[in-house]
C-alpha cells in the first residue's frame, strides 16, 4: 500500500506504523465508572468492515501520527491528516 | 542425425550460433534463440516427463509460460532449479537439463504402476485413507507419501549468485509487448509520459513471432521491429525484456522480475541472477494477450498433443516440426490456420477435425508419443487415424489474472465463450486478447486507444497518428468443453493429473461450488495455476451440476503469476545482511581483545571476554562478576535509548508517562521510572535524570528504545498536543560505559577534569552532572547502578566512544579492571533481583514485580487505572520471588514451571514459571528469579521446578528476589 | 590524569577501505565518501514560538526557515524541515561547538537544541549511477524530473531508516543513516553501486 502523509507525501506503507481505530477518547480517570471506561478505550473496537478512519504513525519518515481514511475491503484512501492541529499550524 | 526436425530455413532462431546441451545425460544440438523446448522438439524429442500423480508419460503442450507438463531440473549443484519449464528455459551453451518425478529413468519409470492403482486416486484419496492403523501416520505413511510427492527436488547447498531487488517509477506501465502492448507504449510514449513496457520473453512481438499476419501490408514483425527502434530510442521509455510482472496491488504497485542472467550459464560480473521490482505506477495497461485452451478427450495427455497456437509457434518462430503427420481438431477457425503452417513446412496432413460441425476426437491412443486418434463424426460414426501429432484448439481464454489479484472477480462474456475481466482495479486499462478481443485490429486498436487515454490522464497531450491496420480477420468459436463418447482417462488439468471422473466425484460428494470443486480435486492448484485447466473444470462442473458457466462462476488469482525464486524476494538481504548490524561504539575494541559476541534485537553485544582460549562463557562470566564485585569493571551500555526531552511541560510530561513523580526531581538527580502501557501492564523501564529545570535526559532498556519513542510520540501528538514538550532520541550521540565496583571511583578521578568533584558526598548515589574529561571532552556522568556495586555511567559524545573505553582499560588497569559482558551483567541485576526482559515480559504488572511503591497515589499516569482492575489484585496471582535449588549444585533451567511437591502436572496445577536464572558467582550456587502464586506468602517454603522437554525435576527453595546486599549499602559508599 | 587524549574517531572509520568495488573496466559510475567533518543539530520548535524562532535564525544566519520538508541554504549553513517543527541544522564550515553556541545564543528558549553530530553516519556520493544504485532500496521516485534538490526526504530503504538530500546544484547526494548502522549502509550501497562500479574514497 502506499499512504499519503500530509508532511512527506505518499510513501511506501513500509515506513509506517498502524495502531488502529481514529479518534477514541482517554476517559477521564476520576469519573464513577472509569474502570469500564478504561477497559472499552483499551480493548473494544468498532473494526468496520468499510470507511475508517486509522491512526498510522510515519515512524521512518518525519514522525508524524496522522488520520487516514481508509476503506477496509477495497483499500482505497480518501483524506489523511495529521491528528493534532497543532502540527497542521506548523505545516502551513 | 541431430535436429532431424529442424526446419531448413525460416524461424528467428541463429543458425550461427550453434549450442549444445543435455537432457537426461543425452547430448543435442541447438541454436542461439531456442528454448529447451524448442530444441529438444527440433531433435524428435517428444517425452519431456512424468506426471505427477499416475506417472505418465508427458510431452510438450505449449510454447509459453503456462505450461503443464515439461517441468524439468536445470543446471546442476547449487544452482540446480527445479520445476522449470522448458518452453521459457532459454538455451545456452553447455546448459544441462533433467526430467522429473521418475525413477529410475523417464522411459522406464517404476512408479508408473500408480496407473493401476487409479480407481483409488481419485480426487480426494487422502481425505479416505492413510488413517488406520494410527500408529503406521508417523513411520509408514508419511515418510513414504513425502518420498512420493511433489515434482522436483531443491539443491542441497547455498546458491553462488546474488540477486537484487529494485524500485521504479513510471506514469504508464505496459505489461506485455504484444501487438496491444507496443500499440499502447507507442501512443503514451509519443505523447511525452513516462513508459515502462515489458514482456516475459527475450523477444517483443508477442503472437506476431507466431503467426504470419501483416501490419500496414508488411509482415507484422516488421512493424515490431521499426516500434522497438522508436520506443528504443525515445528517452522517456524504457523496455524491460524477460520481466514477468507477477503481481498487481493496491495503489498502483506492480510486482515485478526480471530474468538478468538466467539466459547465460553464469551472471557477468557484478550482474545479479534475478532483480525484482516494486514499479510504482500512476497508470498500467494490461495487454498480456490470452491462453489457448486444450481439449478433454481419451487419453488427451499423450506425447505429440498440443495447442495448435504453440505449433505455430515452433513451426513460425523456432523452425522446429513437432511432427511429420498431423491430425488438426478445433473448434475455432483461428485454430484451423495450423494446418497451413503445418503443411508449409513439409508435414503430412492426416485430417483436419472442425468440431463446430459436429465431428469430436475421441480418445488417443499411443503411449511415450501419440500414434494413432479415434475420431466421432456427427452421425457416430468412429474411425481411427493414424499420426504423430494432434493440433488442439478450443478458443481462448484472456490472461486476466493480474486484475483478479485484489479479489475482482472476472465475469463470462457468452458472446466470446470467455471469461474476460470484471471490475477493473484502480489505475487499470486492459487492451485486446487480454480482455476477449481476440483479432489483431482489435488489439492495435485497443493499445493505441488505452495508450491515449492513459497519458491523457497522467497530463500529457495524446499525438494523433494513424492506427496501424492488420487484415480483416473474425473470430468464430464453439467451445468443446468435453467430449462425453470417450473412454480412457479424460484430463482436465494435466499438471495435478486431475480428469473430468474427479470433477463428477467432487460433485457427487457435495463439493458443487466451484472454491470446493477446486481444493477438493486440486484442479488449478499447481504451479501452474491451472492456466490450461480452471475453465474447462468449472464448465465441466457445471454440466454435471445443471448451472451455466456464469452461474458456476470462477475462482481468481493470487500473486505470483508465475513461480519466483525466493531469492529474489531477499535480494541483498541474505546471510549476514539479511537485517542491518547495529554496532556499539566499543565494538572494534571488542573485537581486538576477542570478545565473543551475541544478537541483541539488531546490535551485537559483547556476550563475555574470554581471557584465554578455550575459556567458556560459564568461566568468563564467574571471573566477570568476581572481580567487577572485588574490584572493578567495565560494561558498553550504549545501546539503551536515550531520549532527550526539552521544554516547560516536560516534568508534567513524565508525570503523565511514569508511574511514578519527576516533576519532584531536583536538578542534578537521577530516578528510576517505571512505564506501564495503557493496559495495565509493564512496558519498559529505566531511568530519567534531571539535566536542568526543563531538561530530562529518559533511558530505556535496549528492546523498548524505539517502541517508547513511538509511545511518546503518540501521547504528545494524539493524546496532550497541548503540552510544551520536545523530544529527540540521542541513543546514538552518546557512548555510554558502566563502570561499577569498589574501585569505580579511583578510576574516573583518572578521568574528569581536575576541576569536577566525584567524591560521595559531591555526588552521591542517583547524581548526575555534565562534566568534562581529558582535558575539556564534554561528558556527561550519572551514579546509578544495575549491579548492585558503587556504580556510575559516563557517557561521550559517540566520536570518542571507542578512544574512551581504551583509556578507561589503560588507567583502570592499576585498580584490577577487566570488561564484562552481557553474561556478567545479567547475573549481576539476577543476585540483586532488578526486574528485566525476562520479568518485563508484557504480562506483569508493578503489583507482580514488588514495584507497587514506585506508582504514586496522588496522580494519573498510563496505565494506572488498568493496572487496577480487579484480577490484577487476585491473590494468587504470580508474584516476583527469588528461589534457590536446595541441592547447591543443581543447575536451573529457564523457563521451567512450579510445582507443588506430590502435584500432576497439569495447567490447573500449574503455579507459575521461572523468569530468569544464573550462577551465582557470589553465593555459588545457581539462582532464579520467577513468578509464583501468592508469592509473597511463601518465603522458605519448598516446591518443584520443572521442565518436561529437558527433562528436570528440581526442589527449590522460595527466597527475597534480592540476594546480594539487600540495604544496597555498597551502592552508596 | 596525565596527558590522557581521547582522538575522536568517525562512524565509518574501522570499516571504510577505500579502493573500487565492482566493475573496473569503466569509469566508476559511482563515488562514495564519508563525511567526517560536520555539524548537524536538531531544533524542535517550542509551542507557540515558531515566528520567533523563524526571526531569530534569519537574523543570525540570514537564512529563512522552510516548512513543508523544504531545505533553506547559505554558504555556511543548511536548515532542513524533517518534520512539522523540527529542524535538522547541517554544517560543514562550523565546528560543532561553534554551531552549538550560535544556535543556543539565537533560539535558546525558542526550540530545543540537540546535538546530533555524532548520532549520524553521513555518506555522499555522486557520479552518473547515483540514482539508479540508490533506487534498488528507496522508494520515492529519483528520476530528474521530480527529485527535488529543495527538499529533504526521510524514509526507509534497504530495511534502514534514512535520510538524504542533494546539494544545491544536484550533483552530490548525502545520505544520512544511525551511526551505528553505518557499516550495514556502506555494505548495502557498495554492492548497490557494483555493477557501475563503485569508488570508496576516504
Amino acid at each position: 500500500m502506499r499512504i499519503p502523509c500530509p508532511f512527506c507525501g505518499e510513501r511506501d506503507s513500509q515506513e509506517y506504523a498502524f495502531l488502529g481505530e481514529a479518534g477514541l477518547i482517554r476517559p477521564d480517570p476520576t469519573a464513577d465508572d472509569a474502570q469500564k471506561q478504561f477497559h472499552d478505550y483499551v480493548h473494544i473496537r468498532k473494526n468496520t468492515a468499510g470507511i475508517t478512519k486509522e491512526l498510522w504513525h510515519h515512524v521512518h519518515g518525519c514522525g508524524s501520527w496522522i488520520v487516514v481514511e481508509r476503506n477496509t475491503l477495497t483499500h482505497e484512501l480518501f483524506t489523511s491528516e495529521y491528528v493534532s492541529e497543532r502540527l497542521r499550524e506548523l505545516s502551513k | 542425425m541431430s535436429q532431424l526436425n529442424r526446419l531448413t530455413e525460416g524461424g528467428l532462431i541463429d543458425r550461427s550460433k550453434p549450442l549444445k546441451f543435455t537432457f537426461d545425460g543425452k547430448r543435442f544440438d541447438g541454436f542461439q534463440g531456442d528454448t529447451l523446448a524448442s530444441a529438444l522438439i527440433a531433435n524428435g524429442v517428444s517425452l519431456f516427463g512424468r506426471s505427477f500423480k499416475y506417472h505418465r508419460p508427458r510431452g510438450v503442450l505449449t510454447a509459453g509460460s503456462e505450461e503443464p507438463n515439461a517441468l524439468v531440473e536445470l543446471r546442476s549443484g547449487n544452482r540446480l532449479e527445479p520445476n522449470m519449464r522448458a518452453t521459457t528455459v532459454e538455451l545456452f551453451d553447455g546448459l544441462i537439463a533433467t526430467s522429473q518425478n521418475r525413477w529410475p529413468s523417464l522411459n522406464f519409470d517404476v512408479m508408473s504402476i500408480n496407473s493401476l492403482l487409479a480407481p483409488i486416486l481419485t480426487a480426494g484419496f487422502y481425505y479416505k485413507t492413510f488413517m488406520w492403523p494410527a500408529s503406521f501416520w508417523e513411520k509408514v505413511y508419511e515418510p513414504a507419501i513425502r518420498r512420493a510427492a511433489g515434482l522436483g527436488k531443491p539443491p542441497e547447498g547455498f546458491d553462488p549468485d546474488h540477486y537484487e531487488k529494485a524500485f521504479a517509477h513510471c506514469d504508464v506501465l505496459v505489461i506485455g509487448a504484444g501487438p496491444a502492448g507496443i500499440s499502447a507504449a507507442l501512443a503514451a510514449g509519443r505523447a511525452g509520459a513516462r513508459v515502462i513496457l515489458c514482456d516475459e520473453n527475450p523477444l517483443l512481438g508477442g503472437r506476431l513471432l507466431s503467426d504470419m499476419q501483416h501490419i500496414n501490408d508488411m509482415p507484422a514483425l516488421e512493424w515490431v521491429r521499426g516500434a522497438t527502434i522508436e520506443l528504443e530510442n525515445l528517452p522517456n521509455v524504457k523496455i524491460f525484456r524477460r520481466m514477468t510482472v507477477f503481481g498487481l496491488y493496491d495503489h498502483g504497485v506492480y510486482g515485478a522480475v526480471e530474468r538478468v542472467s538466467d539466459h547465460l550459464d553464469t551472471p557477468p560480473p557484478f550482474q545479479p541472477r534475478q532483480r525484482s521490482y516494486r514499479i510504482i505506477a500512476k497508470r498500467a495497461i494490461l495487454g498480456s494477450g490470452a491462453i489457448e485452451r486444450p481439449m478433454v478427450f481419451g487419453d488427451n495427455d499423450r506425447p505429440g498433443i498440443m495447442l495448435g497456437s504453440a505449433i505455430r509457434t515452433y513451426v513460425n518462430q523456432f523452425a522446429a516440426l513437432p511432427g511429420r503427420r498431423a491430425v488438426v481438431v478445433s473448434s475455432s477457425n483461428d485454430g484451423l490456420r495450423t494446418a497451413e503452417a503445418l503443411k508449409n513446412n513439409g508435414a503430412e496432413i492426416a485430417a483436419v477435425i472442425d468440431s463446430r460441425n459436429g465431428d469430436v476426437i475421441q480418445r488417443a491412443f499411443g503411449g511415450k508419443r501419440v500414434q494413432a486418434i479415434q475420431v466421432r463424426d456427427k452421425n457416430g460414426g468412429i474411425r481411427m487415424i493414424e499420426c504423430d501429432l494432434v493440433s488442439v484448439s478450443n478458443g481462448w481464454n484472456p490472461s486476466l489474472h493480474l486484475t483478479c489479484h485484489l479479489g475482482s472477480r472476472p465475469v463470462w462474456e457468452e458472446s466470446k465463450n470467455a471469461f474476460i475481466p470484471g471490475k477493473l482495479p484502480q489505475g487499470l486499462a486492459v487492451a485486446g486478447a487480454a480482455q476477449g478481443n481476440f483479432t489483431l485490429q482489435e488489439a492495435l486498436d485497443d493499445g493505441l486507444r488505452a495508450g491515449n487515454e492513459a497519458a491523457e490522464l497522467v497530463g500529457f497531450s495524446p499525438i494523433n497518428f494513424a492506427v496501424p491496420s492488420a487484415e480483416p480477420d473474425k473470430y468464430e468459436h464453439k467451445p468443446v468443453w468435453r467430449i462425453k463418447t470417450s473412454k480412457g482417462k479424460c484430463f482436465v488439468d494435466f499438471q495435478h493429473d486431475v480428469t473430468d471422473l474427479d470433477i463428477e466425484l467432487a460433485n457427487r460428494e457435495g463439493f458443487k461450488s466451484v472454491e470446493h470443486m477446486k481444493r477438493y480435486t486440486t484442479l488449478g492448484m499447481a504451479t501452474d495455476q491451472g492456466k490450461t485447466a480452471n475453465v474447462a473444470g468449472l464448465a465441466i462442473l457445471g454440466e454435471v451440476s445443471n448451472r451455466s458457466i456464469s452461474e458456476v462462476g470462477t475462482t481468481i488469482f493470487r500473486p505470483p503469476y508465475t513461480p519466483v525464486t525466493l531469492g529474489a524476494f531477499a535480494g541483498h538481504h541474505t546471510h549476514n545482511e539479511f537485517r542491518p548490524t547495529r554496532l556499539t561504539p566499543s565494538h572494534q575494541w571488542a573485537n581486538e581483545r576477542g570478545a565473543v559476541f551475541m544478537e541483541t534485537g539488531l546490535w551485537m553485544r559483547a556476550q563475555y571476554f574470554p581471557q584465554y582460549p578455550g575459556e567458556n562463557w560459564l568461566e568468563a562470566m564467574i571471573r566477570e562478576v568476581k572481580v567487577t564485585r572485588e574490584a572493578v569493571g567495565v560494561c558498553d551500555v550504549s545501546t539503551l535509548g536515550k531520549i532527550d526531552l526539552q521544554g516547560e511541560d516536560a516534568a508534567t510530561f513524565l508525570d503523565r508517562i511514569y508511574t511514578g513523580t519527576f516533576s519532584t526531581l531536583p536538578t542534578g538527580r537521577v530516578r528510576y521510572g517505571l512505564m506501564l502501557r495503557e493496559d495495565g501492564f509493564v512496558f519498559d523501564d529505566g531511568t530519567t535524570a534531571r539535566m536542568g529545570e526543563n531538561h530530562f535526559l529518559m533511558t530505556t532498556t535496549t528492546a523498548g528504545a524505539s517502541k517508547v519513542m513511538a509511545h511518546l510520540e503518540f501521547c504528545h501528538q494524539v493524546l496532550w498536543p497541548e503540552l510544551n514538550v520536545a523530544f529527540t532520541s540521542v541513543t546514538e550521540q552518546w557512548a555510554q560505559y558502566s563502570i561499577a565496583g569498589p574501585n569505580a571511583r579511583h578510576v574516573l578521578e583518572k578521568l574528569v577534569d581536575p576541576e569536577i568533584d566525584i567524591s560521595n558526598d559531591a555526588f552521591p548515589y542517583m547524581a548526575c552532572k555534565s562534566i568534562s574529561i581529558c582535558g575539556g571532552i564534554k561528558a556527561r556522568l550519572f551514579r546509578i547502578s544495575f549491579s548492585g556495586e558503587l556504580a556510575y555511567e559516563i557517557g561521550v559524545p559517540n566520536r570518542y566512544g571507542d578512544a574512551l573505553i581504551r583509556a578507561l582499560m589503560k588507567v583502570g588497569k592499576e585498580f584490577g579492571i577487566i570488561p564484562y559482558g552481557l553474561e556478567a551483567l545479567s547475573t549481576m541485576r539476577i543476585e540483586k533481583g532488578h526486574v528485566a526482559g525476562g520479568e518485563l515480559n508484557g504480562q506483569t504488572t508493578p503489583l507482580d514485580l514488588g514495584l507497587i511503591k514506585m506508582v504514586s497515589q496522588k496522580k494519573d499516569c498510563i496505565g494506572k487505572k488498568m493496572s487496577e482492575r480487579p484480577a490484577f489484585l487476585e491473590p494468587d496471582r504470580p508474584v516476583l520471588v527469588g528461589f534457590k535449588p536446595k541441592n547447591r549444585t543443581t543447575k536451573l533451567t529457564g523457563g521451567a514451571h512450579f510445582l507443588n511437591i506430590g502435584a500432576k502436572p497439569s495447567l490447573d496445577d500449574d503455579q507459575g514459571h521461572v523468569t530468569s536464572t544464573a550462577y551465582s558467582p557470589s553465593l555459588n550456587s545457581w539462582i532464579g528469579l520467577g513468578l509464583l502464586k501468592n508469592g509473597k506468602n511463601r518465603m522458605g517454603d519448598t516446591i518443584r521446578s520443572v521442565d518436561f522437554m529437558r527433562k528436570t525435576d528440581e526442589l527449590v527453595e522460595i527466597c527475597d528476589p534480592i540476594f546480594l546486599d539487600p540495604n544496597g549499602e555498597r551502592l552508596r559508599g | 590524569m596525565d596527558n590522557l587524549i581521547l582522538n575522536p574517531k568517525s562512524p565509518l572509520e574501522p570499516y571504510l577501505v577505500p579502493g573500487r568495488y565492482g566493475v573496473e573496466s569503466t569509469e566508476a559510475g559511482v563515488s562514495l565518501k564519508e563525511k567526517r567533518d560536520f555539524g548537524l543539530v536538531s531544533l524542535t520548535v517550542f509551542k507557540d514560538h515558531y515566528e520567533d524562532l523563524s526571526n531569530s535564525i534569519f537574523n543570525e544566519f540570514g537564512i529563512k526557515l522552510l516548512l513543508n520538508s523544504e531545505i533553506s541554504r547559505s554558504e555556511k549553513i543548511c536548515f532542513m524541515n524533517i518534520a512539522p517543527g523540527q529542524w535538522l541544522a547541517y554544517s560543514e564550515a562550523f565546528s560543532v561547538l561553534d554551531m552549538i553556541a550560535k544556535l543556543e545564543y539565537a533560539v535558546g528558549k525558542l526550540a530545543s537544541i540537540v546535538d546530533l553530530s555524532d548520532a549520524r553516519a553521513i555518506i555522499e556520493l555522486s557520479g552518473s549511477n547515483v540514482h539508479d544504485a540508490l533506487a534498488k532500496g528507496v522508494s520515492i521516485d529519483l528520476d530528474e524530473s521530480t527529485f527535488s534538490t529543495k527538499h529533504v526526504f526521510c524514509t526507509f530503504a534497504a530495511q534502514l531508516s534514512i535520510t538524504f538530500w542533494q546539494s544545491d546544484d544536484g550533483l552530490r547526494v548525502n545520505v544520512a543513516v544511525f551511526r551505528a548502522f553505518g557499516d550495514s549502509l556502506l555494505k548495502w550501497l557498495i554492492a548497490s553501486a557494483s555493477e557501475f562500479g563503485c569508488d570508496v574514497k576516504i
